[in-house]
């Protein structure tokens, strides 16, 4: 699958292209009501294969390089399924860093903001046209309702947290808080430590 | 379903029952410990009993497919699956073996992964290991001599979760002789969002056992040249993701309809209010189709008497209950006055692609005076639309995913939730539908309500052309017509009454319109069993009154324009009305019964061939049958076949003992209560 990605004043927008393995998602083009500030190409490559993982087979085009290690987390994250991401250069690269734990919510699992974390509440581009923010909480909305995978709630859970991946940085995150990160293969937190991102559950 | 599984089927035709045998061990050893069924679906092997002895003693199950001679991998594949009960649905070829527990591992991964379809790269065997080598191989020596093949096509097993199948309605049944469907599934699974996964595992193989090349045989052979050329061209050039959606021989039973068609039943105040506007449905081409009334009751579905009819909760709160409760792979929402043109979900289910794309098609509105007069709505009038979301399909799990991003459970905010989520429309330009206004104040109303629905969808930023396209100028005329032909139509009915032949001619005797046909049946020594009321020309009130007739049974109906390419139905239709409601008494699978149907000049030989086919074995039942109207006399001697597959045997037989002057015909077709009726027995 090949990502390309534009971000404006208003907006963050990817999107993707099929290719030979691939299955065609239910949107092609994944739009986000803000403009994400602070990406790295890792960052980013490792929110798009969380976001659109149901769909990919085969080789990955991202629209920056990115290092060896995020390659090779990535080709793990996706197990028995072969990939081949790219493209890859090696090199120093940075690690976005933060200090904040974000619990990401959505309108169907909304709860109070706990003391000391920043509620991300992840919402739909359908009922929110941008982005709003509070000191607690900030709410961002997205067509992710649009790309759910059929009937895999672990699937939804992991493209969550691919677009909290995304924001953490500009929310000065390190720590993505979800309540069924028991529930997740390994292989999401080790993508996730790539990119200097932790993972905790509720 | 079951609880097996996995099914897994061979598609068969005079490949060597020991390659068969060998393929079916070899599948059991592989699936081992996973309970599982192999299904050889023999597609006309010149010696079906050695098929199925072989079949059979290697422990599998034989479905078996008469045919002309031509060879369809595609609808083997399909007639095999359509006695499938497993949850991973596979298919294979006679040719191959696979490693122990290769095909679990297979079963396995898509329980983790359902949404895949998994392959496996098939390994080609040399020529010099033989048979003995594969009575117990040594996979270690296999896998060192084997050559693997390239990732192209299916590799010789592709492996999906069963609903994945029936979503795509299975292989394409157009497609015959050799080569191509395979490849077109792939790109349809594709399309479906299915990825393709080539599952490559050390201890997951499967081997090709070597044979002189099919392909090669083909091309020698103009005929085969052509139709492999065909299938290319069909596989290039269609871009559709579900297919055989206006006929599927080979349906599995539980194979979702194609389209649901949603209609609100608040909006009328009863059956009859909404009769016409249904009717139009009811009469649509492509019959696999599900009309979801929503909010209605027992009383809509008695009014409409056709197994398509569903109800659906009310729209408490919204339309995500209602699309929750549908079946079909895609939906359409229906709006008050709307009127479809027979052809209309046919046309658009033709128009679709991938999922995340939705078909919408122009509609005009036609406003009736009270005088019945109809009359376009000019164009520069209606720069806008009543309700532009019933003018769409839209693949129904992006209908469930745009609701769950909603403002609301409106269908206003269904349509724009998929529009600003990112869901391409594209709008077919030709005559979808008509809006009928019956009162100018009501028009008025329609048009405020839709500049507030288009405001929304603009401000959204959808693709304004779409909107734009709404309305064609040339389409205003032609549409006028058709409303007016709607409400004109005149109706036929094939109409099954049990209450005896007068009954049936007075319960129609109230009609003020159209032509009646009734034929009686008897059980051939005078005793009336039921009546067939075959009417044509009805209007449609004489419709209604004819679908609340109690106790019968509606068996097909059509319109003049959905019967334009069919047929005219002949005078055998009575016979296979009997054969379908002797099918629901007398045999435990109505959808499969299989007949052999004598039919007697006169009385003479009746007797004999009722008391031979009565000590002949394979029959399930045996009947006599009078079928007698005002022009004909059928004198009929049916028996039900036990095994399908025995049919031509059994036809045989009976032609050996019916006198001459008698014709005996093996009939096997779908008892259907619904249109679908009367268009197979047209397109027969």
């Amino acid at each position: 699958m090949k990502f390309t990605m534009a971000v404006d004043r208003v907006r963050t927008v990817f999107h993707c292209t099929g290719e030979e393995f691939d299955g065609v998602p239910p949107i092609q083009r994944f739009d986000v009501g803000a403009p994400v500030k602070s990406m790295t190409p890792d960052r980013t490559a490792v929110a798009l294969a969380m976001l659109f993982h149901p769909w990919i087979a085969g080789t990955i085009v991202f629209p920056e390089a990115i290092s060896p290690l995020v390659a090779n987390r990535i080709t793990q994250f996706f197990g028995a399924r072969t990939t081949l991401p790219s493209p890859v250069r090696g090199g120093d690269w940075p690690i976005l860093r933060g200090a904040r734990r974000i619990r990401i919510t959505t309108p169907e699992t909304e709860s109070p903001s706990r003391m000391k974390e920043h509620l991300l509440s992840l919402t739909s581009l359908a009922r929110q046209e941008s982005f709003a923010s509070a000191p607690d909480r900030t709410a961002i909305p997205s067509s992710l309702y649009l790309l759910r995978p059929p009937a895999l709630e672990n699937a939804h859970q992991i493209q969550l947290l691919g677009l909290g991946a995304l924001l953490a940085a500009d929310l000065q995150g390190r720590i993505l808080v979800t309540d069924r990160a028991h529930a997740l293969p390994p292989e999401v937190s080790l993508l996730l430590d790539s990119v200097g991102l932790g993972l905790a559950g509720a | 379903m079951t609880d097996l599984d996995a099914s897994v089927v061979i598609g068969f035709k005079d490949w060597g029952t020991d390659r068969l045998a060998r393929c079916v061990s070899s599948i059991h050893a592989s699936l081992s410990g996973h309970p599982h069924e192999v299904i050889v679906s023999d597609y006309g092997s010149e010696n079906a009993e050695a098929v199925r002895a072989a079949a059979e003693a290697a422990g599998a199950t034989v479905i078996r497919t008469e045919t002309d001679g031509t060879w369809s991998s595609g609808r083997a594949q399909n007639a095999g699956f359509a006695h499938a009960t497993g949850r991973v649905f596979m298919n294979t070829d006679a040719d191959m073996i696979f490693t122990p527990h290769a095909l679990a591992r297979v079963v396995e991964r898509l329980s983790e992964a359902p949404s895949e379809a998994i392959i496996l790269q098939s390994r080609d065997l040399p020529y010099s290991v033989t048979e003995q080598d594969l009575l117990d191989p040594d996979w270690q020596d296999l896998a060192t001599v084997a050559t693997v093949r390239p990732r192209w096509g299916c590799g010789g097993l592709v492996a999906t979760h069963r609903d994945t199948y029936l979503k795509l309605r299975g292989y394409d049944e157009r497609m015959h002789t050799y080569g191509g469907e395979d490849i077109d599934y792939l790109k349809r699974l594709r399309r479906s969002g299915a990825t393709i996964h080539w599952l490559d595992e050390p201890s997951v193989r499967m081997y090709h056992v070597w044979h002189p090349s099919t392909s090669a045989a083909a091309a020698q052979d103009p005929a085969a040249t052509a139709a492999i050329k065909r299938n290319r061209e069909l596989h290039t050039n269609d871009n559709t993701t579900v297919r055989n959606v206006v006929r599927w021989t080979h349906r599995h039973p539980e194979a979702p309809p194609v389209v649901s068609v949603m209609v609100n039943c608040e909006e009328y105040t009863d059956p009859s209010d909404g009769a016409v506007e249904i009717s139009t449905l009811l009469g649509q081409t492509l019959t696999d189709i599900e009309i979801v009334l929503v909010g209605g009751d027992s009383s809509w579905q008695r009014f409409f008497n056709d197994p398509r009819v569903a109800v659906a909760p009310r729209l408490d709160d919204g339309w995500v209950a209602a699309i929750k409760h549908s079946r079909g792979t895609f939906i359409t929402l229906h709006a008050r006055r709307q009127l479809h043109v027979s052809n209309r979900l046919e046309r658009l289910v033709n128009l679709t692609s991938t999922s995340g794309r939705a078909i919408a098609d122009s509609t005009a509105m036609v406003t009736r005076s009270s005088s019945g007069v109809f009359s376009p709505v000019a164009a520069s009038i209606l720069n806008t639309f009543p309700n532009p979301w019933s003018s769409v399909l839209i693949p129904r799990q992006n209908a469930l995913d745009g609701l769950s991003g909603a403002q609301s459970g409106s269908p206003e905010d269904l349509l724009y939730a998929i529009l600003r989520g990112g869901v391409f429309i594209t709008a077919e330009e030709a005559l979808g539908s008509v809006f009928t206004a019956p009162a100018e104040i009501e028009l008025q109303q329609d048009l405020a309500k839709s500049a507030d629905s288009r405001r929304r969808l603009e401000w959204g930023g959808s693709d304004k052309s779409w909107l734009d396209n709404f309305q064609i100028a040339g389409h205003l005329e032609p549409a006028t017509k058709l409303a007016a032909e709607t409400y004109d139509e005149q109706y036929d009915f094939i109409l099954v009454t049990p209450s005896g032949h007068d009954l049936a001619v007075e319960a129609t005797s109230k009609l003020s319109s159209g032509l009646m046909r009734s034929t009686l049946v008897t059980d051939g020594e005078g005793t009336e069993l039921f009546s067939i009321v075959r009417h044509s020309g009805l209007s449609f009130a004489d419709v209604s009154l004819m679908r609340s007739t109690r106790e019968s049974t509606v068996l097909g109906e059509a319109t003049a324009r959905s019967r334009t390419s069919m047929a005219t139905v002949d005078d055998s239709t009575e016979i296979d009305v009997v054969m379908d409601e002797c099918s629901r008494i007398y045999t435990s699978d109505p959808t499969a019964a299989t007949w052999i149907v004598v039919s007697f000049a006169n009385d003479s030989g009746i007797a004999g061939v009722f008391h031979g086919l009565e000590r002949m074995s394979g029959l399930t039942c045996v009947l006599r049958r009078d079928v007698i109207d005002e022009f004909s006399h059928h004198r009929l001697v049916m028996a039900a076949l036990e095994n399908k597959s025995d049919g031509i045997s059994a036809l045989n037989r009976v032609r050996a003992i019916a006198p001459a002057g008698a014709s005996v015909e093996l009939r096997c077709r779908p008892a259907v209560i619904s249109l679908s009726q009367l268009t197979k027995v047209d397109a027969r």
